[in-house]
């Protein structure tokens, strides 16, 4: 016998079967929140552990970095190049200290072939981090150099203009070490 | 039962009042996270609200560490204002922080 379904069945199947979706959808969306939670924990984690190991030698660091700029307010920018390129220096020796702890732990067992292959790539991740750094770096040491040169020249109009562009890139050149320094200090941990 | 919306609302204080979390640039991605958590979660999820709570709370309760977070954040201050006008002075920045 053939039945067919009324009007009314179908708009309750219709319904049902989008309710269902939607149940689906939101299920997953949940996980996606949980899965975000849980790194950013993680993050946050990670940053306490790093603290905790080298609070000292940051705290050190950090102390050098306002000593300096008090004693030499005007080169504030250099100083604090530098202090962040210190800091990031503690940050990978640090990451360093876990991967060998880790890597100690886990030979121990076949499977942890995989977490140490994550480490590496965070490592990797992190090796890229610093070497931005020290590009950063070593244009702030070429445009400080430079402007070093302007310095000792006679002061005509010309150089005088040069001069001041310099120092506008050199500022900027700073600032831009400087940012991205304490944007990504901890980021890589 | 635990109370999931007051637990979230604990937390989100902590984090907001958080120099730790302020350094690390955390708070606005964790406030988003809590933000976003269904109130219907179950037991074995809300171990995500407790660990942040016991991670923060640990760094405010440790005085070492506050220090070494008060003087990044005070190098920051000087970052931004220095930064909006190179001739600003620093001297009240650093009152907060023993440089001895």
């Amino acid at each position: 016998m053939k039945s067919y379904k009324s009007s009314l069945d179908q708009v309750v199947d219709y319904l049902e079967q989008r309710t269902n979706e939607m149940r689906q959808r939101r299920l997953e969306s949940k996980e996606q929140t949980l899965e975000e939670i849980a790194t950013n924990v993680g993050d946050l984690f990670r940053g306490f552990n790093f603290f905790k190991e080298k609070g000292a030698s940051l705290k050190t660091i950090g102390k050098e970095t306002i000593n300096n700029i008090l004693k030499n307010p005007g080169s504030w920018e250099d100083f604090l190049t530098q202090g962040a390129a210190n800091a990031q220096k503690t940050v990978a020796e640090h990451m360093r200290e876990e991967l060998e702890k880790k890597a100690e732990i886990k030979s121990k067992t076949v499977k942890s072939l995989l977490n140490v292959e994550e480490e590496e790539q965070r490592l990797a991740a992190m090796r890229a981090n610093l070497e931005a750094a020290e590009v950063l770096l070593q244009d702030r040491k070429r445009v400080l150099t430079e402007g070093q040169k302007f310095d000792t020249i006679d002061n005509t109009e010309s150089l005088k203009n040069k001069g001041e562009q310099m120092a506008t890139h050199r500022r900027e050149s700073g600032q831009r070490a400087a940012e991205g320094f304490f944007a990504n200090l901890f980021g890589s941990l | 039962m635990i109370n999931i919306i007051d637990k979230k609302n604990r937390v989100r204080e902590l984090i907001n009042q958080s120099l730790f979390c302020k350094l690390l640039n955390a708070q606005k991605k964790l406030l988003r996270g809590l933000d976003n958590l269904p109130d219907e979660i179950d037991e074995r999820d809300i171990g995500l609200i407790d660990a942040i709570q016991m991670i923060v709370e640990s760094s405010e309760n440790d005085p070492e560490m506050q220090e070494t977070i008060k003087i990044f954040l005070r190098l920051e201050e000087i970052k931004s204002r220095r930064t909006a006008d190179p001739k600003a002075t620093i001297d009240d920045l650093t009152d907060q922080v023993n440089l001895s």
